[in-house]
């Protein structure tokens, strides 16, 4: 996707608040998070589990449940003829329901129980086409549905159409789920983890699939992940979500090289290297993740950070700090002053 | 699927020989008989002479042949259509029972439509509803409905109903239409009565059914499924009826089975705390005077509605649910 006009955003998230009320309180999943995704371009969120990175793509499609809502923030789109604010439109609007699938589609992290099993999955297509008025008849829009079926490479569409979802392979779910959510042709797909379900040739495939079909249909893309050597192949830029906040936010390419966040840099370290000998123990990130209900002072991180620093990591939040064009992170050691005066 | 409705009907005539068997073991198990209940109430009314005639009408009743004889002449007679004769006021079995059954029938299916009719979408509305006033004010009435008894009910609308009126809403009929044939005064002075039972027992089932959907509606409303219907931009009606309603009928369906036998055998305690003329009231009567074929051929005939209604849901949901398998 290079060559693009990185500057002119399809969506553009600014300081995002989305709150679960539980027993315990209320609870924080996402923690004022703010960035924005280019017209036809990809950028995958990146975090272990839990950190919220699902709930952020469902805010997107305002799509929370309760006993969740989003407390605040703007999630602003500009694919349609005006800017909408998407967070200030009720869920159940008829303006919400119209953005759900023509303009911004998801697939959804679980291939096994993201459809209805009493239905074909021909059918669960066919029903998206016709309540946006794609196609004048049932007859054409099943046309259209093979022909998705086709386009994700499914091997004889004309039986699959007809096919429930329990007669199927979670392979094969995952190809289905991903022809329904292009059956409109989006204008930005939200991919939750659209592999995570799958052996990893299928996760190479699916993979191709996916850049390819973003190829053709000229189509943005936010691929939320917690395999980085996924997102460093899908992705222009990343986010490195923990605890709700972002960490770490830049180009793929400096995110990976010169990662200032340490919880981003702990993350790479956890990756096994070919290179490494059998002997050598895996980098695992030391502690256990925070539960959001137990949301430690200061930074997010700072109770598994091995930079710690007593006195100010646990007693304030650091900012963003830009560390070159468009790359920042959350981290006291990222601010350019904080390193100077410590020098 | 022929095939399979095919066997589960034949499977349904040893299984009924098997209850016929158990039912008069049960019905004989007692040391006492029709007769010797007959002849202790008569000498009690001074009617000494009649225990002189104990063993004539045990013999006119058959009751002193072996037990194995009573049993298949029994069964025979029955499997050709002739049901036999109620010991107490000697007329065929079947002219009683079918005496009975169309009161019984409109009563219960009166109570079974309210039901249903009504509990399911207040279901529905409840989990769509989850925590709103409403579903809290619904979710108050199904706790009375099911908490009091419908027999309780009843009582308490008989009160009510006599305060207002002055009538006592016992039975189905005012005593001058008693044992007169059909006709239209008949049939409004029958619904000036039914009401009552019915409404009885349609709260209760009422606020049942409204329970069971609820539930059902809000365990599939938590579902993945209903998020990507969401995220397809199909209008909420649309998710809510044509998908997570659909889903949310398993269990609807399989207490669907049990209706038939409802109709049949749906409020024994308030028909007889009401002194309703449906079968329910001739049944225990039966049992308790072991008026043994009249008893028997009730008990048959509520098995076959539980075997039956198994049989229809079981379809339904072959129907309704693509992964159901039988063979
Ligand atoms: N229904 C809910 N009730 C309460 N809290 C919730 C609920 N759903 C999500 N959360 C909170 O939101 C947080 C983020 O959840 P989310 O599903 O976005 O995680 P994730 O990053 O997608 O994780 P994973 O990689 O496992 O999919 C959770 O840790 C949880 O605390
Ligand atoms: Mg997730």
């Amino acid at each position: 996707m290079t060559g693009r006009n990185m500057s002119e955003p399809l969506i553009e998230i600014e300081g995002l608040v989305t709150e679960f009320r539980t027993e315990g309180g209320v609870v924080r999943a996402v923690n004022g998070i703010d960035f924005s995704i280019p017209k036809g371009g990809t950028v995958a969120v990146l975090g272990e589990s839990g950190c919220g990175k699902s709930v952020t793509g469902q805010c997107l499609l305002n799509l929370v449940r309760k006993p969740g809502y989003i407390a605040s923030g703007s999630i602003r789109y500009h694919g349609g003829d005006k800017p909408v604010d998407i967070t200030k439109l009720k869920p159940t609007s008829e303006a919400m329901r119209k953005l759900r699938g023509p303009e911004i589609a998801m697939i959804f992290q679980e291939p096994m129980t993201s459809f209805d099993p009493l239905f074909t999955v021909g059918e669960q297509i066919i029903e998206m086409l016709m309540a946006h008025q794609r196609f004048p008849n049932r007859r054409e829009a099943r046309e259209h549905a093979i022909e998705m079926l086709r386009k994700v490479r499914l091997p004889s569409p004309e039986i699959i159409v007809d096919r429930y979802p329990h007669q199927l392979s979670g392979g094969m779910r995952q190809r289905v789920m991903i022809a329904l959510a292009l059956s409109c042709g989006p204008k930005l797909l939200i991919a939750d983890e659209p592999t995570t379900a799958l052996d990893v040739t299928t996760e190479s495939q699916i993979l191709d699939l996916l850049r390819q079909l973003q190829g053709e249909m000229d189509m943005a893309m936010m691929f939320i992940t917690h395999d980085l050597a996924v997102a460093s192949e899908i992705a222009d830029e990343v986010v490195v979500m923990y605890l709700g906040y972002i960490v770490e936010r830049g180009p793929v390419a400096e995110v990976l090289s010169a990662p200032q966040h340490p919880y981003t840099q702990a993350l790479l370290d956890s990756i096994p290297k070919l290179t490494d000998s059998a002997s050598t123990r895996l980098n695992a990130i030391q502690g256990m993740v925070p539960t959001p209900d137990q949301m430690p002072s200061g930074c997010p991180f700072h109770t598994r950070c091995t930079k710690f620093m007593a006195g100010l990591c646990d007693q304030k939040l650091p900012g963003l700090y830009e560390s070159s064009a468009g790359h920042v992170a959350r981290c006291f050691l990222a601010d350019p002053q904080f390193a100077g005066a410590a020098a | 699927m022929p095939i399979y409705i095919a066997k589960r009907l034949l499977i349904m005539v040893p299984t009924l020989l098997m209850i016929m068997v158990v039912g008069f073991i049960i019905m004989k198990l007692p040391a006492s008989d029709f007769v010797s209940q007959y002849v202790l109430r008569q000498a009690a009314q001074g009617n000494t002479g009649i225990v002189a005639q104990q063993d004539m009408l045990r013999e006119q009743f058959g009751l002193n042949r072996p037990l194995y004889e009573q049993f298949f002449t029994w069964v025979v007679n029955f499997f050709r259509g002739d049901l036999g004769i109620s010991f107490s006021d000697l007329r065929p079995v079947s002219t009683i029972i079918m005496e009975r059954l169309p009161a019984t029938l409109v009563v219960s299916a009166m109570a079974f439509i309210v039901s249903w009719g009504i509990g399911i979408p207040l279901g529905v509305y409840s989990a769509t509803h989850q925590y709103s006033p409403g579903d809290i004010g619904l979710t108050a009435f199904a706790f009375i409905g099911i908490g009091l008894p419908d027999f309780l009910l009843a009582l308490i609308f008989l009160v009510f109903a006599f305060l207002a009126t002055g009538d006592v809403l016992l039975g189905l009929n005012s005593m001058q239409y008693v044992n007169q044939p059909f006709s239209l005064a008949k049939a409004l002075d029958f619904l000036s009565h039914a009401w009552l039972s019915v409404t009885a027992v349609a709260f209760t089932g009422t606020a049942f059914i409204m329970r069971v959907t609820r539930n059902n509606m809000l365990e599939e409303l938590g579902k993945p499924y209903v998020m990507t219907l969401r995220a397809k931009g199909l209008p909420e009606k649309v998710v809510i009826w044509k998908h997570v309603f659909r889903n949310a009928l398993h269990p609807l369906v399989t207490l669907f089975g049990q209706v038939l036998s409802f109709l049949i055998n749906g409020f024994a305690i308030t028909s007889i705390v009401l002194n309703l003329p449906t079968i329910q009231t001739t049944y225990l009567q039966a049992t308790i005077q072991q008026d043994m074929y009249l008893a028997g051929a009730i008990l048959v005939l509520i098995a076959v509605t539980v075997m039956v209604g198994n049989l229809i849901s079981d379809v339904m949901l072959a129907w309704l649910d693509p992964r159901v398998r039988y063979d």
